[in-house]
């Protein structure tokens, strides 16, 4: 079964080489869009194996998703994954992942790192800080878009070719992981959860990415322009 | 309040100034020099005959002159704020657009 990882990457070059030989194992076909880096991200990831597309400027997380996706479909996949690039996810995750897409249970899978897991029995590594801000984002994901998730921030994610095909991302930024959960519910697809762990490093949290640790102040843009996205996009 | 009316009037002087500049370079369309002229002219007008509002607020039944102002231009920022926050969207899509096609291309070459 041909499988894309897909594995949007800005200024990681610590950190890509690593993660693009371990999701190789996985899959032979390893696409990394490189957004604007000014570090040597690309480079590295060529390097270890993958595919690199590059965005001359840096356009963020969302637009590098929706590249990727694009350049996925020209290769005719059955299944694309998204993968973080600093290091959080654990490539041996992707076959439990890919699982219900495999059984025909579903049309897209997020990996999600707090399934079945309230506060107190959540993973060591989970910084109560960032409990709280992805409770906070699954409210408002479902309040905006109708969708119930356990993780609406997740960057661990696996889509069919319905899910390929139908999915049409707009956002440019971070608000891109819940605007996934809108395109799901617009397009009747079939949504399962899959736990997941995710590796907090010290690396990881100092990063101001969604999915990864958001400081305040991009939390508070996100969600403005979540709210700006309802308003004017379809 | 002298001092008030001569620090706007020269404030509408200059814009009015850089206007005609920006026509004359051919920065702006007849059109919309001819709107923001007649607009900045009005301006100028209320600065040196405020009372004049005062027709248009009994008329629209607001208490005073000075509130139809305030009303008016808030109306007129917020359409502005709104109409920007869309065409920046539009213009961030663009730019999108050609960066990725820019990407795609580059590979395109190297196959």
């Amino acid at each position: 079964m041909k499988i894309v990882i897909i594995i949007p990457a800005y200024n990681e070059e610590r950190t890509i080489r690593q993660v693009v030989s371990a999701v190789l194992k996985e899959s032979s076909l390893v696409i990394v869009i490189d957004d604007g880096s000014t570090d040597k991200t690309a480079q590295r990831a060529e390097e270890a194996g993958a595919k690199v597309y590059r965005h001359i400027i840096n356009l963020g997380l969302g637009s590098a998703l929706a590249t990727g996706l694009m350049v996925a479909r020209q290769y005719h996949p059955k299944i694309v994954v998204t993968f973080d690039a600093d290091g959080q996810h654990r490539a041996q995750d992707i076959p439990s992942l890919i699982e219900p897409i495999k059984a025909l249970r579903a049309d897209f899978v997020v990996g999600s790192r707090f399934l079945g897991k309230s506060f107190r029995q959540r993973d060591e590594s989970v910084p109560a800080t960032r409990w709280f801000y992805n409770w906070f984002a699954n409210l408002f994901t479902f309040f905006l878009f109708g969708v119930r998730t356990t993780d609406s921030q997740s960057g661990l994610r696996a889509l069919n070719l319905l899910a390929l095909e139908k999915i049409n991302i707009q956002s440019q930024e971070m608000e891109v992981s819940s605007e996934f959960f809108k395109e799901i519910k617009k397009n009747h697809l079939r949504l399962e959860e899959v736990p997941i762990k995710g590796i907090y490093t010290d690396y990881s949290l100092s990063k101001t990415d969604l999915s990864k640790t958001q400081n305040l102040s991009t939390g508070v843009k996100t969600f403005f322009n979540l709210i700006l996205h309802k308003l004017i996009m379809r | 309040m002298v001092l008030f009316k001569i620090l706007f009037l020269l404030f509408v002087l200059i814009i009015l100034i850089r206007l005609v500049g920006r026509f004359k370079k051919r920065q702006i369309r007849f059109t919309n020099f001819l709107v923001w002229l007649f607009f900045w002219l009005i301006v100028g007008v209320i600065v040196i005959y405020p009372e004049a509002t005062d027709y248009l607020a009994r008329f629209l039944g607001v208490g005073r002159g000075a509130d139809v102002i305030v009303y008016f231009s808030l109306v007129v920022i917020f359409y502005f704020i709104f109409y920007f926050t869309v065409r920046l969207h539009i213009m961030d899509a663009k730019v999108a657009k050609i960066v990725r096609n820019i990407s795609l291309r580059e590979n395109k070459h190297e196959n």
